[in-house]
Order: C-alpha cells, then sequence, then structure tokens
C-alpha cells in the first residue's frame, strides 16, 4: 500500500468540515443508522453530545495523524471505553462504510479516488488499534459490571449519596479512581463519570456522591430519581488521582462540592495502610447548603490522628467558620512544598488551586487533579 | 451476472459446435472437405456471431442501464432515509434538549431560592437573637431599677416603722398619762404589760402596712402624718386620725 497523505487527509477533513461540524455528525449518524439499524440501540435517544464527541474524536485523530505516540493511546482508550457501549469487532467496517461516504458527500468534487484509498487505510489502521486493545482489556475485564442501589441519602434537595452493590465479580477500581455510571432504565445509553468514595470493599459495595447538574440528564435522576433498587451498570475504572504505593510525604487533599468523594476514598485508603502519612483534607463549598458530610467528617477527624479536616465556606456569610474560597483559604494555612497534593473539583475551583499551590512552593510534579464533567 | 449463464461464452462455442458440425469428404482429385460447404458454414457462422455479438452489447447495454436505475434509485432512497432521520433526530435532540433546558432553569431557580432563604432565615435568627440580646440586657437592667426600688421601699418601711413605734409608744404613753390622772394605783399595776402589748400590736400592723408596695407610699404619708403627730403630742385626737389615714389611702 502506498504510504498515506496525511497532508491531503488534513486538508479534506478541514473542507468537509467546514459544512458545519454537526451537519457532519448528523449524517454520518443517518447513514449508519439507515445501513445498519442495529446500531442504533447503541446510543441515547438524543444525540447532541454524541455527535459532539464524535467531531471532536475525529479532530484528535486528523490533528494527530502525524503524532502516532500521543495518537495510539488515546485511539487505545478510545477501544477499550467502546466496549460498555456493546461495540463488537463486527461494528468497526460499518462505522468505517459510514465515514467514508460521509466524507465523500461532504467533499463535493473536490472527492477523488486517491482520497478514498487513504482514507480507507488511514480508518483501517484507526479501528485495527481499537480493537487491539478492546480485545486485549476483554482477557481481563468485562466489557461493563451490573450493579445495584442499596441505600440513598438526599442529605440536601441536590445532592445524594447512593451506595451500589456491584454483582458478579468485583470491580478492579483504585481508591481515587472513577468509574462510568449508567443508569440503565432511567436513562439508558447515557454515561457519565463517577469516583467511589470509599476504598474497595470485601461486600463489593461503592459509594457514590452525586450532585444535581442543572439539566444533566444522569445527575438529575441519580440524585431526584434512584433508589433502592434502581439498575446501574459501571464502567472500567479509569484516573491517576491515586497514591503511589511508594510515596511517603504528607498528603495535601482540596476538595470542591463532590470532587471530595474520590480523596475520601484516599482518606481510607491512607488509614487502611496504617495511617503512616499525616493528611490534611480542606473541603470548599459556595452555600453551607452544600455542607452534606459534616458529621461524617467530623468522625473522621475524631477517629484518625493523623488527620486533619477544615472546612470552608465561600459565599454564605451564615456559615460558622473559615470563610473564602477552598484555593485561598488552603495556600493560607500553610506550607504544603513538602506535601503531595490532590485536587478534585468544579473546573474553576481546580485551576484555581494548582495554580495557588504552584505559586506557593508546590511542585506541578506532586500534584494531581480530577474535575467535573460539565453535565 | 446471472442472466448470462445461458449464453455460451465465446470459448466454449468450438466446443458446442463439434458434435453436430461434420462436413461431406471431397471426391475427384482432391481429399478433404467440400469447399461449397465449407464456405457457406463460414459465412453462417460469421453471421451468427455477428448477431450474438450484437445481442451481447444490447443485452450488456441493458444490465448497465438497468444496473444505473438500480443505483440511482437506491442513493435517492438512501438519502430520503438519511433526511428522514436526520430531521426525525434533529427534532428528537431539539425537544429533549429545550426539556433539559427547562430542567436546568427549575433547578438553578430551586438552588437560587432556597439560598435565598438560608440567608434569609440565617438574616431572621440573627436579628431573634439581636432582640433577645436587647429583652435580656433590658430585663437585667429592670432588675437593677426594681432592686433599688425596693431597697428603697425596704428603707421607707424601717422608718415607717421606727416612726409608728414612736407614735404608739407616745400615744400608750400619752393614754397611760391620761388614766394615770384617773387613777394612778391602776396605771402602776397595769403598765409593764399593757406597754408590751401595745408594742407588739402595733409591730405587726406597721409591718403590714409597708409590706404592700401600695401602701408602701401610704407609709411615706403616714411617716409624714406621724411625725406631725409626733409633734403635735400632747393631742388626743388627731393622732388615731393620722393614722388611720394610710390604710385608707
Amino acid at each position: 500500500m502506498a504510504e498515506i497523505d496525511t497532508a491531503a487527509l488534513k486538508d479534506n477533513w478541514a473542507l468537509v468540515a467546514s459544512s458545519g461540524p454537526d451537519e457532519v455528525a448528523h449524517f454520518f449518524y443517518a447513514h449508519l443508522f439507515v445501513h445498519h439499524p442495529e446500531t442504533r440501540d447503541m446510543f441515547a435517544p438524543a444525540m447532541t453530545r454524541q455527535r459532539n464527541r464524535l467531531v471532536t474524536a475525529l479532530g484528535r485523530v486528523v490533528s494527530d495523524v502525524d503524532h502516532l505516540e500521543e495518537l495510539v493511546p488515546f485511539l487505545q482508550d478510545l477501544g477499550r471505553d467502546h466496549r460498555k457501549f456493546g461495540a463488537l469487532s463486527a461494528h468497526y467496517p460499518a462505522v468505517g462504510a459510514s465515514l467514508v461516504a460521509t466524507l465523500r458527500h461532504f467533499s463535493y468534487d473536490a472527492w477523488t479516488d486517491r482520497l478514498q484509498e487513504d482514507w480507507v487505510a488511514a480508518y483501517g489502521i484507526v479501528a485495527d488499534t481499537m480493537i487491539a486493545a478492546a480485545d486485549e482489556a476483554a482477557k481481563t475485564m468485562p466489557p461493563w459490571w451490573d450493579a445495584e442501589v442499596v441505600a440513598s441519602t438526599r442529605p440536601t434537595f441536590d445532592i445524594a449519596v447512593l451506595r451500589v452493590r456491584v454483582d458478579g465479580p468485583p470491580l478492579p477500581y483504585v481508591a481515587g479512581q472513577s468509574v462510568a455510571v449508567e443508569p440503565v432504565d432511567l436513562r439508558p445509553r447515557e454515561w457519565r463519570f463517577y469516583s467511589p468514595a470509599n476504598a474497595p470493599r470485601e461486600d463489593s459495595t461503592i459509594d457514590l456522591h452525586v450532585r444535581l447538574v442543572p439539566g444533566g440528564p444522569v445527575s438529575t435522576v441519580l440524585a431526584r430519581s434512584a433508589g433502592v433498587g434502581e439498575r446501574l451498570r459501571l464502567g472500567p475504572p479509569i484516573g491517576a488521582l491515586t497514591l503511589d504505593p511508594d510515596a511517603d510525604r504528607p498528603l495535601l487533599l482540596v476538595a470542591g462540592g463532590t470532587g471530595i468523594a474520590p480523596l475520601l476514598a484516599l482518606v481510607e485508603q491512607v488509614g487502611s495502610d496504617g495511617g503512616k502519612r499525616p493528611t490534611h483534607l480542606f473541603f470548599g463549598v459556595r452555600s453551607g447548603r452544600e455542607l452534606y458530610l459534616t458529621e461524617t467528617l467530623a468522625a473522621l477527624d475524631r477517629r484518625h490522628p493523623w488527620l486533619e479536616v477544615t472546612t470552608a465556606v465561600s459565599d454564605d456569610e451564615s456559615f460558622d467558620g473559615p470563610q473564602g474560597l477552598i484555593s485561598d483559604i488552603v495556600v493560607a494555612a500553610g506550607d504544603w512544598s513538602g506535601h503531595d497534593a490532590y485536587v478534585c473539583g468544579s473546573p474553576a475551583m481546580v485551576e484555581a488551586t494548582v495554580k495557588q499551590l504552584v505559586a506557593h512552593g508546590v511542585p506541578e510534579t506532586s500534584i494531581r487533579f480530577d474535575e467535573f464533567g460539565e453535565s | 451476472m446471472t442472466a448470462f449463464e445461458g449464453d455460451p461464452g465465446p470459448t466454449d462455442r468450438p466446443a458446442a459446435a463439434a458434435g453436430r458440425i461434420s462436413f461431406a469428404e471431397t471426391r475427384g482429385f482432391s481429399r478433404g472437405y467440400d469447399e461449397a460447404e465449407v464456405d457457406a458454414y463460414v459465412s453462417r457462422a460469421a453471421q451468427d456471431l455477428a448477431d450474438r455479438d450484437a445481442e451481447l452489447d444490447a443485452v450488456r447495454q441493458e444490465v448497465e442501464h438497468l444496473r444505473g436505475r438500480l443505483m440511482s434509485g437506491d442513493n435517492e432512497r438512501v438519502m430520503q432515509s438519511l433526511n428522514i432521520l436526520t430531521r426525525a433526530q434533529k427534532t428528537a435532540d431539539e425537544t429533549v434538549g429545550r426539556a433539559d433546558e427547562h430542567s436546568a432553569r427549575v433547578m438553578t431557580e430551586a438552588r437560587t431560592l432556597h439560598d435565598e432563604a438560608r440567608r434569609q432565615a440565617a438574616r431572621i435568627i440573627d436579628e431573634s437573637h439581636r432582640q433577645a440580646q436587647e429583652v435580656a440586657e433590658q430585663a437585667v437592667a429592670d432588675h437593677g431599677e426594681l432592686a433599688r426600688q425596693t431597697a428603697y421601699l425596704q428603707t421607707m418601711r424601717e422608718v415607717a416603722r421606727t416612726q409608728m413605734e414612736a407614735f404608739l409608744m407616745g400615744l400608750y404613753d400619752r393614754v397611760a398619762q391620761e388614766y394615770g390622772r384617773a387613777d394612778p394605783r391602776a396605771v402602776a399595776e397595769a403598765s409593764p404589760p399593757a406597754r408590751a402589748d401595745g408594742a407588739t400590736t402595733a409591730r405587726p400592723s406597721a409591718g403590714s402596712l409597708v409590706s404592700d408596695g401600695v401602701v408602701g407610699l401610704g407609709a411615706g404619708a403616714a411617716d409624714s402624718s406621724a411625725t406631725a403627730g409626733a409633734r403635735s403630742r400632747g393631742e388626743a385626737r388627731p393622732r388615731p386620725a393620722a393614722v388611720s389615714r394610710p390604710t385608707g389611702a
């Protein structure tokens, strides 16, 4: 096979995308569903987010096509991630055919046999990389884990703490990681990431802290509608907000809102490792309404001599305690340059905190962070 | 290409022909086939071949034509389906999008209201605290005033009692004196016990007068009357009237 002309593919993609990324994605999915109606069931009824994802992923593939060292891991993740949607290697040629048809459709007269050949070849490489990674993952993990809500509490009207039990083989996550969650019946085919708020347990239960995102289809049903018995699917664990087993430096954990969930898991982990790492947990919220863990945190603080907890509120004068942005309060509270820092919360909170920590002498390499999705 | 399966291709024509074609052997000088027969066959075969080629071309054209129609028809249907599906999806997405937007608005409003209610509640609690504080301070201040007044009244009571006692003693002495003039012996006998009785009856009555707050002022009046009484000692009549005035006040 002749070398793929990647510059021509990039130009062609730019031409195709100029018709409007959403139009292109609409055509692609319509083409796929007309020719392979069986694939429709793998997607949620509303496709807006899905189209954005497709266009983003395609754009990423095209722009990184000359940087395989970055593209390949991305495609491997994508391939592994697609297992939970029920994607099989048999689906890949169908997607390829629709993709090429879409590109041809929006290229109009600019379409050539050479472009067709190069796109087919390029897609072949993408599909092979994804399939190989998916097949490799299939040797050790199921595509998803079935789970069921066994307890739910709503400390406030827009935050729920769900305890779910994983059925079948245990979900092999590490404290601090996240899993994608699909409310099978309430919001089929919609997946959002949540972080277990506990280290792995013997009884395979996981606590999820759900903050209702206004207009968010998954968070809304999880926070308001999901009761005991609600069926969920959980995807494979991902994320690197985890403890380095060899590290022994003290820990600084900074949480914004329900971003505290993975950090609570880390606290549990430190505890079950013998409490050898002095830990300071900061919990920041905007309104006193969001202080849903007051008793839990007080109990942890009492029980663990190696743990200190500070709670602060940024926008509620009625709060009887430290007031201000958690990022400001953290850096005012001490010198963290000798700590390993973990930050989790909203994108704005994470950005502000990481920036402040770096400005106050914490090396970027000592900071790990994770942030909420938008919905 | 199932349509062509019955058509003998160019390659199998000699084989098929081999079975039924035979030429008569030439007679006379030369050996071989009858030239005329061969010529006739060749010309017939050439004609057949030409006919079949023409037929084949026609069929090929027909196939191309049909295939073209099939493709364009398929494309048309596919495009129709794509358009219908795209429209349906757009409608669905708009509907869901509107529902999500509505839900977002409702939740945002709920949050704002909730936080506003919390703030208001906090303000009300603060205000209540402030008012309770004021009431408590007032109560402490009032208590001070009460204690001051009580002390004043207690003093007044003591003063009144002392003066009352003095007055009664004076009255008693006077009565005793008047009696003494009439019957000196009787006075000498009755004097000590009668004085004691007078003291015991006078004290409780003076005490009970002052124990009542309203009468306290009367005690003040009694004080002045008693003083007046004391000053006008020697006059029997006005004194009992002066004593009884506070009680009536």
